[in-house]
């Protein structure tokens, strides 16, 4: 019998049921009470995903960098006892610093890891944060040869901390090249064809080729004309000896390693992360000189952890940290009382003893300029004959 | 007069009509009450960066700051400079999402209509892969397929060559069999599904009535896996034309895809505007060509 309701009509649900409509509360039952009991759980369920927050009020500094130069400087308990907690954002490539500052990450990311030679494009972008050198004070202990790599503004200011350093020579397997190479050229000989590994990064590559392709020592006041010459030359090696574009010095490594590649440009802890089972691998600073580099730690600009930074800033270039650092990345340290804190292996690497020599023999350096001026072109042609070689 | 009068007073059909009316309109605020969260984090989270990036591919760059303008240069130079990278780009996408469609359908139809009890748990086990991991399976073909890999060793072991083949990595085929292997699970979800909607009845009617298999399979089973087979070869495309790491580790040196010089723009150049334009060229050759795709296979899979 159909239900009626109080003015004698039909009930809603019968007149619905009989025109084929199911309502939406029948299919999906809700009221008030389980409305709220639902809204709980998933907020229940929301907090129980939500990082644990510590006791005490710990300063979360925002990290942007390479996967290893953090675990050096938490190696000691530092920042335990200093109250800070670093939270990283591991990177792929450098240009990722540039991308995430840029896009929002200027009053958002606190610390990242620029290299030297991009200091003059981070000025002209404005997204690092000028440094005050009296609140570094371990800044003094730094190889006087690195110290002299980073430009002072008039009121005593860097830009950025050194805090490793290394150099991209010609590195080869020793097993199976006996002769050491001279020159960066040696890439182009017949033996090596398909066994020439072409590291995927612009100062990687660009660099050696600018020099070897016109006889220059100069490396960043180049003019169009030498990049071109130095882009053809890198699509030739591509094209007749190169086995593949390697995106990472990891892959590097492991490629060394298993003797798919046995000459390439290279950096010097590749011989150290190959493992032990390697064939051996050596490297030379050909005719031509090669990069030397400063990676850095800086500031990303309206950090909103100033204070926490500086602190960690002058941390990294005290000589426990440096000596961590490099001792597990196998990287250089660039601070003079970390040597006799140094493994070793780490020792045998690096030209700790003529720093000035070796980076004399490698060649000016020079940071890429952000601007054209007389001469020479802007960055962001280096990056258009790069694309270049890229799509060859 | 009272409200009982009134409603008393009114016609069945308006009384029935107002109440309609009043479910109706109870049921859609439900239903966009369910719906509002969803729709805010899509509105948040994807349409409004979409939007952003869309206006900033008509501005420029000076010094590396941003300058708002209305220029078409930006989407004349990602012609003009990648179309090489462009057409490489959509040829391998395109061969790669006809390879995993073809063998998805393949196996999705074994699963249907040949293993019987055992399809679902064939399924299962294309599903387990998926737990994989996108760069863990990259890698598992770099060691399958390199000069000291897998399936070298295993050659040189039963004496079928003296040295290791190096043609097997650091190319585009490379690249098909990586990105192939990581898109089959995710392609063959779709169509099965369609496939699981085909009515064993028809199939067997038309076979009683005379039809050969080929012809049950061409004007009765295809037709209605249109949408499944359309779905994977969208899925596979779409995933295939913006991927650029697996080209750059197992591809060699002649296989960059358009993707790395939208990260090298926005990374390396600090050109935002190009980057952007860059990309929403490659989105709209995308949807051009799936489009398509969408109407050929209507034309050609019409029910019969």
């Amino acid at each position: 019998m159909q239900k009626k309701n109080h003015f004698g009509k039909p009930k809603l649900d019968e007149r619905l049921s009989d025109l084929g409509l199911v309502k939406l509360r029948h299919a999906m039952p809700m009221s008030r009470r389980s409305f709220a009991k639902g809204a709980l759980a998933a907020g229940a369920a929301a907090a129980i995903g939500l990082p644990a927050t510590t006791a005490s009020a710990a300063t979360e500094v925002k990290y942007m960098g390479w996967q290893g130069y953090d675990d050096g400087l938490m190696e000691h308990g530092w920042f335990e006892d200093n109250d800070i907690v670093l939270s990283p954002t591991y990177i792929s490539s450098v240009e990722e610093i540039t991308a995430a500052a840029i896009s929002g990450g200027m009053g958002v990311l606190d610390l990242a890891v620029p290299g030297d030679i991009h200091m003059d494009i981070y000025e002209h972008a404005g997204i690092l944060e000028p440094l005050d050198l009296d609140r570094i004070p371990n800044f003094q202990g730094v190889f006087p040869s690195i110290q002299k790599r980073f430009k002072q503004t008039d009121d005593g200011r860097i830009l950025a901390v050194p805090f490793m350093w290394g150099s991209l020579p010609l590195m080869y397997n020793a097993d199976v090249i006996k002769e050491p190479p001279t020159s960066w050229m040696d890439q182009f000989k017949p033996e090596y064809t398909g066994k020439v590994g072409m590291i995927q990064e612009l100062a990687g590559s660009m660099i050696w080729a600018l020099r070897a392709a016109n006889g220059v020592r100069e490396t960043a006041f180049a003019t169009e004309e030498q990049l071109k010459k130095a882009a053809d030359l890198l699509i030739k090696l591509k094209k007749e000896q190169a086995l593949t574009m390697i995106p990472s010095y990891g892959d590097l490594a492991t490629m060394f390693a298993t003797g798919e590649i046995i000459i390439g440009s290279s950096w010097e802890p590749i011989s150290v992360w190959a493992g032990p089972d390697a064939p051996t691998l050596k490297w030379v600073m050909p005719e031509e000189g090669c990069l030397t580099f400063v990676d850095t730690l800086a500031v990303i600009k309206d950090s909103p952890n100033l204070d926490a930074c500086y602190k960690i800033l002058d941390y990294s270039v005290s000589a426990e940290a440096q000596a961590a650092t490099a001792n597990m990345n196998g990287t250089a340290s660039t601070v003079s009382a970390a040597v006799p804190l140094l493994n070793k292996e780490n020792r045998a690497l690096y030209p700790y003893d003529d720093i000035e020599g070796w980076m004399g023999r490698a060649g000016p350096f020079q940071a890429w300029p952000a601007v054209a001026g007389e001469g020479y072109v802007e960055f962001d042609r280096w990056a258009y004959h790069w694309e270049r070689v890229l799509g060859a | 007069m009272r409200w009982s009068s009134i409603v008393q007073a009114m016609t069945r059909k308006e009384a029935t009509a107002i109440r309609l009316w009043g479910a109706i309109t109870s049921a859609r605020r439900a239903q966009v009450a369910l719906l509002a969260p969803s729709s805010a984090v899509f509105l948040l989270f994807f349409v409004a960066p979409i939007l952003y990036f869309f206006v900033i591919s008509f501005w420029r760059v000076e010094a590396y700051k941003l300058v708002p303008a209305a220029t078409l240069a930006n989407y004349a130079t990602a012609f003009d400079e990648y179309s090489r990278s462009l057409i490489f780009t959509f040829v391998m996408a395109l061969v790669i999402s006809t390879v995993v469609t073809v063998l998805a359908f393949v196996f999705a139809y074994g699963c249907r209509f040949r293993a019987g009890r055992y399809g679902m748990a064939l399924l299962f086990v294309t599903l387990i892969t998926l737990f994989g991991g996108y760069l863990t399976k990259i890698y598992m073909w770099k060691m399958i397929l390199g000069q000291k890999g897998v399936l070298n060793s295993a050659l040189m072991e039963l004496g079928i060559i003296s040295e290791p083949i190096t043609a097997f990595l650091y190319n585009p085929v490379a690249v098909v069999i990586t990105l192939s292997h990581y898109m089959l699970p995710l392609a063959v979800l779709p169509i099965y599904g369609s496939l699981r909607s085909v009515e064993d009845v028809p199939l067997q009617s038309a076979r009683d009535l005379g039809a050969s298999r080929w012809r049950v399979f061409r004007d009765i089973i295809l037709p209605q896996c249109r949408v499944g087979l359309l779905v994977a070869f969208a899925l596979t495309f779409l995933f295939a034309a913006g991927d650029f790491v697996t080209p750059r580790l197992v591809g060699g040196p002649h296989t960059s895809m358009i993707g790395t010089f939208i990260q090298l723009q926005f990374g390396l150049r600090i050109n935002p505007p190009m980057g952007s334009a860059t990309a929403f060229v490659v989105i709209g050759i995308c949807i051009v060509i799936v489009a398509l795709v969408a109407f050929a296979m209507h034309r050609a899979l019409r029910p019969k």
